[in-house]
C-alpha cells in the first residue's frame, strides 16, 4: 500500500512538471539566437481570419487606472476583431519588470507587446527582439517633435509607439496655502520661505518618498536636464558612460544637488527616507504635508484617492531666483515596443496603430495622463490642459533630446548616490561617505567607474 | 567477525564455519559473492527482503522531492557554472566569451561585493541568534501541554505562515506609522546603521515560531529522570538548564542554527522590499540579482552566486560538524 502510494505520488509529481513545462515552452526550447536588429517594419496587414489570435502584453502599469484604460482599448479592438484576445502581465518597473521581460524572452516565451522606452532596452534591440518602426505611417502621422521621438528611438531608428508623456513638479494643498496666506513661488527663495512658514504652522513642508529611486531622480531633473540641454550638452550621458567625461566636469549635478538640498532643508519628516510613493500620497492627501514633489503619472491616483473636499494645485518648481518661468521637463511615459519574433507580431502592430490613431482620447480619459499628441476630449481636466498647453508653447526640454539615455545600470548607480545624499540631508547620517554635495559627486563617479569596469570585464 | 552460535545462525549469516578464516579469505571473490559479512571493513550486510522493500518505499517517497530539487535547483545551478567563466552580459544575448577566472578575481577584490558579504553576514548572525534565542525562550515557557500553551503555540507559529514579502511590507508600515509615531524617531528601515537591525526584527518575528516548535520537541524528549536526579543532587533550575537541558537539546540547536544560517545567507525578498535603494539592503543575493537582471552582467552575477553558494556550504558544514560533536548520546 505504502509502495503504491509512493508510486502514485511520484507519477503525479512527474506528470505535473512535464505538464507545466509543455504549456509554457515554445516549439523550440533552445535559447533564441542573437540576430542583428530587425529590419524596418513594413508589416503586412494581418490576414483576416477566424483563427483565434492571442496578443501577449508585458507591461509595468501596476496603477489600476492605467491598466484598466489599456484593457478598455483592447476590448474595443476585440469588438472589431472578435478572434483577437489579449493576455496581460504587469510587474512593477522598479523591481522586477525588466527581469521578467528578459526571462520570458530568454526562455522563448515571447510577448508580442512590451512596454518600455527603447533606450533602456538596447540589449533587446541588439538581439532582434524589438521591431524597427521607422517610417511607420501612424507614428509619422502623429506629428511629434524630435524630442518626443528621441525618447522612443535608438541609434536614429524608431522602436516604440509613444502614447503619453510625463513631467514632474509640486502638488500643493490649496487649503493649507490659503490658510497661511501663501502664494505659488516664482523663485527658490520664495519656495524656501513657504517651507519655513509651513513648518512653523505645524505642517510638514514636504511629503517625501526617498526609498523609491525615482523620487530622488526627478528632484534633480529640473536643473540637470534643463541646463544640460540649454547649454548644448546633449551628449552628457553618452560621455559619462563612455568615461570621456566625469560627473564633476558638468556643473549641473552640483547645482541640482544644492537646489534640492535647500528644498529638503532641515524640515524632513521622520518617514522621508522610508516612504514609498503610496506612503507619500497618504501623507499629502491627509493634510499632514503642504507639498508633494511628484510626477504627473501620480495625478490619476491622487484624483482617485483624495476626499471630495481636498483642494490641490500644481506648479513647476523654481530652482533659482531669476524669476523666470520654470522650464518643463518632458519624457515619454507609456511607450510600447513590438517583438517581431512573437507569433502574432503583425496583429500587435495593428492593435498599436488602432490605439494611437483612434483611442488616445480614451486613454487620456481613463488614465488621466497627457497624450503625447496633445489629444483632448470633453472630459480632459484643466490640470491636463495646462500641462499640454505648456508643452505646446515650447517651454519644455525633453529627455529625448539627449543623444542616449543612461542605461538601467547607470541609472541605478546614479540613484544610489542621490539616495545617499537624501539620507544625509534628511537624517544627518552620512552613508557611503556622502555628507555634502562634493562627496555625493565623488561617490556618483565612483559608482560610474565601477559600472565601467564591469562592462569591460 | 562474530562467531555463529548455531548452525542456523551460521547459515543465515552466511559466514565461513571456521572463525579462524584467514584475512585474505574474507576478501576472496568467492567470499564476496557469498555475501559474507566482513566485520573488519564494516561492509554492509545483505538486506533482508522486507528491509529492502522498506528502503525502496522510502526512496519512492523521496523521489518526487529529489526530482523537483534536481530540476529546479541542482541542474540549473550546475548548468550555470560554465557561464561564470564568461563575460556574458544580457541573458537574451548569445554573445559570451570565456574569460577564465576574471569574474571571480574581480568580485573577490571588489569593495561593493565585499560589503554585500559583510552586511549579509551581519544580518545572518543577528537573525540566527535572535530567532534561536526567542524560539528557545518561548519553548521553555510553553513546552508543557495545556489548553493555553497549545493556543499560544499556534498563535506564535502563525507569522511563519505569512510570506516574507507580505510580512516585510506590513512591518515597514509598523516601523513608520507605529514606531515612528510613538517614539518620534525615524523608522529603522530609513535610518542608516539601523536598517539591518530592522530587518533582523522582521526575520526573528517570522521565524521564532518555527524554532520554538523544534525546541519544544527537543525539550519534551529530555527524560524527566535526569531532572529528578539533578534535583536530588541539589541542582537548582539554572544548573539543571545548563547541565541537563542544554546538552540534551543540542540536536535542536544543530537543526535550527544550520537552517537559519542557510536562510539568512540567501535572504533576498526582505531587502528587496524594504531597503531596495539603501546600501544596507545590498545583500549578496540582491547583488546577484542586480548583476544579472538590472546591470546586464549575467556572467559576473553567476560567479557571485557561486561564491555565495560555496560560502553557504562551507559555513553550514563547519557549524553542523561542530554542533554534532557536542551532541549527547541518550
Amino acid at each position: 500500500m505504502k509502495k503504491l502510494l509512493a508510486l502514485l505520488l511520484t507519477i503525479v509529481m512527474v506528470m505535473s512538471m512535464v505538464a507545466c513545462g509543455s504549456t509554457s515552452a515554445p516549439a523550440t526550447t533552445t535559447a533564441p539566437k542573437a540576430d542583428s536588429p530587425a529590419p524596418a517594419a513594413t508589416v503586412a496587414e494581418p490576414a483576416q481570419t477566424d483563427e483565434p489570435v492571442t496578443i501577449h502584453c508585458l507591461h509595468y502599469m501596476v496603477e489600476g487606472d492605467k491598466s484598466a484604460g489599456f484593457e478598455k482599448i483592447q476590448a474595443a479592438f476585440t469588438e472589431l476583431y472578435p478572434n483577437v484576445t489579449f493576455e496581460n502581465s504587469a510587474y512593477s518597473q522598479g523591481t522586477d519588470y525588466f527581469a521578467q521581460l528578459q526571462t520570458a524572452i530568454a526562455s522563448g516565451d515571447m510577448p508580442e507587446i512590451m512596454m518600455g522606452n527603447p533606450g533602456l532596452y538596447t540589449d533587446l534591440i541588439d538581439g532582434g527582439y524589438v521591431m524597427d518602426l521607422t517610417g511607420n505611417a501612424v507614428i509619422e502621422g502623429l506629428g511629434l517633435t524630435q524630442a518626443d521621438m528621441g525618447d522612443v528611438s535608438y541609434q536614429g531608428k524608431w522602436y516604440a509607439f509613444p502614447v503619453d508623456f510625463k513631467t514632474w513638479g509640486v502638488f500643493y494643498n490649496k487649503t493649507i496655502f490659503s490658510e497661511l496666506g501663501l502664494d505659488i513661488p516664482s523663485t527658490q527663495t520664495e519656495l524656501l520661505d513657504i517651507c519655513a512658514k509651513l513648518k512653523a504652522a505645524g505642517y510638514a513642508p514636504w511629503a517625501q518618498w526617498y526609498s523609491d529611486g525615482a523620487s530622488v531622480d526627478i528632484e534633480m531633473r529640473p536643473v540637470v536636464w534643463t541646463e544640460a540641454i540649454q547649454n548644448g550638452d546633449n551628449d552628457m550621458f553618452e560621455k559619462l558612460m563612455s568615461g570621456e567625461k566625469k560627473v564633476a566636469d558638468y556643473p549641473y549635478f552640483a547645482k541640482g544637488l544644492e537646489a534640492w538640498g535647500a528644498r529638503m532643508g532641515n524640515w524632513a519628516r521622520n518617514d522621508a527616507t522610508s516612504n514609498k510613493q503610496s506612503d507619500a500620497n497618504e501623507v499629502f492627501l491627509s493634510g499632514q504635508a503642504g507639498m508633494l514633489y511628484q510626477g504627473t503619472w501620480d495625478y490619476g491616483t491622487i484624483e482617485s484617492l483624495k476626499s471630495p473636499d481636498f483642494d490641490y494645485g500644481f506648479f513647476f518648481v523654481p530652482t533659482d531666483d531669476s524669476g523666470a518661468e520654470p522650464v518643463m521637463n518632458v519624457q515619454v511615459d507609456q511607450a510600447f515596443m513590438v517583438n517581431p519574433k512573437a507569433e502574432n507580431a503583425d496583429w500587435a502592430v495593428k492593435f498599436m496603430e488602432f490605439f494611437l490613431s483612434e483611442h488616445m482620447g480614451t486613454w487620456s480619459d481613463n488614465t488621466m495622463q497627457p497624450c503625447i499628441t496633445g489629444a483632448t476630449t470633453e472630459n480632459t481636466t484643466d490640470f491636463l490642459k495646462t500641462i499640454l498647453g505648456v508643452k505646446a508653447a515650447g517651454n519644455a526640454v525633453g529627455y529625448g533630446e539627449f543623444t542616449v539615455p543612461f542605461t538601467s545600470a547607470y541609472t541605478a548607480a546614479y540613484r544610489k548616490a542621490l539616495t545617499a545624499y537624501a539620507t544625509y540631508c534628511c537624517t544627518g547620517t552620512a552613508t557611503d561617505g556622502v555628507n555634502s554635495v562634493e562627496s555625493c559627486i565623488e561617490y556618483m563617479q565612483e559608482l560610474f567607474d565601477e559600472e565601467f569596469a564591469q562592462a569591460n570585464l | 567477525m562474530t562467531t555463529p552460535t548455531s548452525a542456523k545462525e551460521s547459515k543465515m549469516c552466511n559466514q565461513p564455519s571456521s572463525a579462524s578464516a584467514g584475512f585474505m579469505e574474507d576478501f576472496s571473490p568467492a567470499a564476496i559473492k557469498r555475501g559474507v559479512y566482513m566485520d573488519k571493513i564494516n561492509m554492509p550486510k545483505r538486506l533482508s527482503s522486507s528491509a529492502a522493500r522498506n528502503h525502496i518505499g522510502n526512496m519512492l517517497f523521496l523521489l518526487p522531492t529529489i526530482i523537483l530539487f534536481s530540476a529546479v535547483v541542482l541542474i540549473p545551478f550546475i548548468q550555470g557554472i560554465p557561464y561564470s567563466f564568461t563575460n556574458w552580459k544580457s541573458i537574451v544575448s548569445e554573445k559570451r566569451e570565456f574569460i577564465g577566472l576574471k569574474n571571480y578575481v574581480y568580485l573577490l577584490k571588489n569593495k561593493y561585493f565585499q560589503e554585500s558579504l559583510v552586511v549579509t553576514m551581519k544580518f545572518t548572525i543577528l537573525y540566527m541568534l535572535s530567532s534561536n534565542f526567542m524560539g528557545l525562550l518561548l519553548a521553555l515557557l510553553i513546552q508543557r501541554s495545556s489548553w493555553f500553551n497549545n493556543i499560544a503555540r499556534t498563535v506564535l507559529f502563525l507569522p511563519f505562515t505569512v510570506s516574507v514579502t507580505a510580512g516585510s511590507i506590513v512591518w515597514s508600515y509598523v516601523f513608520t506609522d507605529v514606531y515612528g509615531t510613538l517614539t518620534g524617531l525615524v523608522s529603522p528601515l530609513g535610518m542608516p546603521g539601523q536598517i539591518v537591525y530592522g530587518m533582523v526584527i522582521i526575520g526573528a518575528w517570522r521565524d521564532m515560531g518555527y524554532t520554538m516548535l523544534i525546541y519544544i520537541a527537543a525539550l519534551q524528549a529530555v527524560p524527566r529522570d535526569y531532572y529528578e536526579a539533578a534535583t536530588m543532587d541539589g541542582a537548582g533550575k539554572w544548573r539543571q538548564f545548563f547541565n541537563v537541558t542544554v546538552p540534551n537539546i543540542v540536536p535542536a540547536f544543530t537543526t535550527n542554527i544550520t537552517l537559519l544560517l542557510a536562510w539568512g545567507l540567501r535572504t533576498f525578498d526582505m531587502p528587496m522590499v524594504v531597503a531596495r535603494n539603501a546600501k544596507e539592503g545590498q545583500f549578496t543575493a540582491v547583488y546577484v540579482y542586480d548583476s544579472i537582471f538590472s546591470n546586464n552582467k549575467a556572467g559576473l552575477g553567476q560567479a557571485a552566486a557561486i561564491i555565495l553558494t560555496i560560502i553557504l556550504v562551507v559555513l553550514t558544514q563547519v557549524v553542523t560538524r561542530t554542533l554534532r560533536r557536542m551532541e549527547v548520546e541518550q
